[in-house]
């Protein structure tokens, strides 16, 4: 089913688009995170606003991603840009999503105790609130990635795409080795931060076991 | 912001709307390949679902399949599908079907099998039959991770579909292909437009119906 | 110390449990329970000492200070807080919660050291647990390293609220004693908030007993409100047998001596010093002085004896084994100190009354 030959042939290609690949990716996650964190000290310093930004990530998480990436042409064009911007859409929807959940089930006895001892405000969000949501936070980036890789392949269609672009190069072809070599690489980069991501977690929060 | 005013301008013009190729045909195009793929795979994932759930077994298989799929990207799926059976629509609706059992048949497997167990144990002390307790219990308790699991799998199919119609297929995701190959961006922005209206309308849909059926809240599971 | 000026609070939506207007003063150095029915507001005013809770008027002074114009952060770290859950940070180790008010106050890690070491010894923790998190610990090694945090910093003031709600009777008793014990060297003032009435007797210099509506049904040392409940609520908060509570708040010790015809083995009578109990009766000693059997009309009778630490309470249940009503005391080398009976019981929670209502 696969041509190695061809596979082998053009593995400069396969590799330099698998590298796109992870770049965007990791770029958009990083973005995604520390939006995230500017969103979660927003929603402490007003809880009010803990609600309404689950409501409206949930209704921007329902909309197709190809659509979503769509909607910012007007603005970006069908660049790289557009693409990232996307992905960090994403990426923060899914993070918030984790992080706020993760923030409403911090137990309050903890952080009243806490309250009780004398810490201040900010001097709880710093030392005990950020080490408590960790753990939500791990799990969000690890589902966030797997769909990014996911997502990174609808980029194809307006012109970016890593991966993606073999699928359509096999497609076009009537050619299925660059289809199944795709799948496959996705998969594993999916396997692979799914892994890292986990370990790293797993490092962070000792206390939890 | 020209191409607002010109996607505005799209909208306004009567026969984007009419026709094969009108917004209102591929509309419904659309939903017909969303319906029929969601009550298929329901048909499948949720029998499977409960009695796997009830007898707790394959939950390993099941979670690990989910996962699979959540890594898989759809495109790809699709596109195998349709170099592998044929350039018509039978294997795409194969990939929509097999997109979205994941979802409810994790969802469902997960309702049914983690039931809260006091109550279960209530029933069985009633003298409920087990397929009476299934029914009368299980199920209602695991309603609103079912629920859950085909909302999830029918905003999955709204977006899949999107993608596949680069594989050819009708309905909406039309004005996108076709949009970014003529680059035509009005035509592509009015159809994410659409896309979007279409998939928050589903999901207020669903979010509404869960109040209303299920008076206990619905967790975001799967 | 802690003052409370005519505090009112009132819940959104909950109109009954509202507190009214309380006003209370509690001494520097003393253990003041607060008791009574759930939603009565004993919490919510402990809360208010510290400002977790604020009161819709009124005014919380400590040592003078209101807190209303008070830094409370400052406030806070001079104040020990307990709650019915350990709440230790998961995330951070046994010594490391213990710390951490130390921290806060800029303590350098030699001094940090020292305490904890002292508070492991204060609380009979095992050295070991320092270095372990929170979830390895058990529910009675938590509470008790959820109050070392609370001291570590040596506030005057520990608030407690419900501290040993959820833990097993039988720790529960004994982490009781050790607060009593702690209390004895370290005579810090504490409140501590409790549905146990018993456990407010027990541990209690006085007792407040809350009402609906923060209303204080009685406020004095624990042995006043057994002998004079101030209202039939109290009669009835307090549970029956007052009188039995009362005995057991008492020992041996505090009796006046009273004696019995004395006899030596040596069959030579001894006279006693002290009035005596009962002429019915004779009872022999030994070479040492200790007590050998009682004489009753010829026939030999086994002694019951009770100790100068043991509860009135335990002599009243063990008198009710003697067919002679009679019990002797012992020193602790269980030498004759003198005798008992329920009369000289009697006497002795009437006295008490007396003694108590001159306060």
């Amino acid at each position: 089913m696969i041509d190695w030959v061809w596979t082998l042939d053009n593995a400069s290609m396969i590799v330099e688009l698998t590298l796109q690949h992870l770049q965007m990716v990791v770029l958009s996650l990083a973005l995604g995170t520390v939006l995230t964190g500017l969103m979660l000290l927003l929603a402490i310093i007003w809880p009010a606003l803990s609600n309404p930004l689950m409501t409206l990530s949930s209704v921007l998480f329902t909309i197709p991603s190809l659509a979503l990436f769509i909607l910012l042409l007007p603005w970006t064009g069908l660049s790289m840009t557009t693409s990232v911007i996307g992905l960090t859409l994403y990426s923060l929807l899914i993070l918030l999503r984790n992080v706020l959940a993760g923030l409403q089930k911090l137990p309050t006895e903890i952080l009243e105790s806490a309250r009780a001892l004398g810490y201040t405000r900010f001097g709880r969000f710093i030392d005990i609130e950020i080490f408590l949501i960790l753990p939500a936070l791990f799990a969000g980036l690890r589902i966030a990635s797997v769909t990014l890789v996911g997502l990174v392949i609808v980029t194809a269609l307006i012109g970016q795409g890593g991966l993606g672009q073999l699928m359509i190069l096999g497609f076009n072809q009537n050619f299925l080795t660059p289809i199944f070599i795709s799948l496959g690489l996705s998969l594993l980069l999916s396997l692979l931060f799914d892994l890292i991501i986990t370990q790293t977690g797993y490092r962070l929060t000792g206390w939890t076991r | 912001m020209g191409m607002l005013t010109d996607t505005w301008l799209w909208f306004l013009d009567g026969s984007h709307w009419t026709g094969d190729l009108g917004l209102i045909t591929r509309f419904f195009q659309h939903l017909y390949y969303v319906l029929v793929s969601l009550i298929i795979a329901f048909l499948i994932a949720q029998p499977l679902g409960v009695f796997l759930g009830y007898l707790k077994r394959g939950g390993f298989f099941i979670i690990n399949l989910f996962n699979i799929g959540q890594a898989f990207p759809s495109l790809g799926i699709i596109l195998l599908c349709i170099m592998l059976f044929g350039f018509n629509d039978i294997p795409v609706f194969i990939a929509l079907v097999a997109l979205s059992i994941p979802p409810m048949l994790t969802n469902t497997y997960v309702g049914i099998s983690h039931a809260d167990q006091t109550l279960c144990d209530a029933a069985k002390a009633m003298g409920m039959t087990p397929l009476q307790s299934l029914l009368k219990v299980r199920i209602p308790l695991a309603m609103p991770l079912i629920f859950a699991g085909v909302r999830t799998a029918l905003l999955q199919l709204i977006a899949t579909a999107v993608v596949a119609a680069y594989a050819g297929l009708d309905g909406l995701g039309r004005f996108l292909i076709d949009g970014l190959g003529q680059r035509d961006y009005p035509q592509v922005i009015a159809g994410s437009i659409v896309i979007s209206l279409l998939a928050i309308g589903c999901e207020l849909l669903m979010a509404g119906l869960a109040k209303r059926w299920l008076s206990f809240s619905t967790p975001t599971a799967g | 110390m802690i003052r409370l000026e005519n505090i009112k609070k009132t819940y959104p939506g909950n109109a009954k449990h509202a507190i009214s207007s309380l006003s209370m003063t509690i001494k520097e150095g003393e253990l003041c329970t607060f008791v009574g029915p759930s939603g009565c507001g004993k919490t919510t005013t402990l809360r208010m000492i510290n400002q977790l809770d604020k009161p819709d008027s009124g005014e919380v002074y400590i040592q003078g200070q209101a807190l209303s114009s008070a830094d409370i952060i400052q406030v806070r770290r001079k104040i020990g807080f307990v709650m019915q859950s350990p709440a230790l940070f998961p995330h951070r180790s046994v010594a490391e919660n213990i710390a951490t008010v130390p921290r806060l106050l800029g303590w350098n890690k030699r001094a940090i050291s020292a305490r904890i070491d002292e508070l492991v010894a204060l609380m009979s923790l095992d050295p070991l647990v320092l270095k372990r998190y929170p979830h390895q610990l058990s529910g009675g090694q938590q509470s008790r390293v959820s109050i070392a945090r609370a001291l570590a910093a040596d506030p005057p003031i520990l608030l407690m609220d419900e501290p040993f709600a959820a833990i097993d009777p039988v720790v529960r008793d004994r982490l009781q004693g050790e607060l009593l014990a702690l209390q004895g060297r370290l005579h810090k003032t504490i409140i501590l908030v409790t549905h146990d009435i018993n456990e407010a007797i027990r541990l209690g210099d006085r007792i407040a007993i809350f009402q609906q509506g923060g209303r204080l049904a009685q406020f004095d040392a624990p042995d006043n409100i057994l002998a004079h409940p101030a209202s039939d609520f109290v009669r009835d908060f307090i549970g029956p047998e007052p009188n039995l509570k009362r005995l057991g708040m008492m020992r041996v010790s505090s009796l006046p001596r009273h004696d019995v015809l004395l006899l030596r083995s040596d069959a030579k009578p001894v006279a006693g010093e002290y009035p005596l109990l009962s002429q019915s009766y004779t009872l022999v000693l030994d070479a040492e002085g200790r007590p050998q059997h009682w004489l009753d009309r010829g026939n030999l009778a086994p002694v019951r004896i009770a100790e100068e630490h043991q509860s009135l309470l335990q002599v009243y249940n063990d008198l009710l084994d003697v067919p002679q009503g009679l019990m002797v005391r012992v020193t602790s080398l269980g030498q004759y100190a003198g005798a008992i009976d329920s009369r000289l019981l009697s006497d002795a929670l009437n006295r008490h009354q007396e003694l108590t209502r001159h306060d």
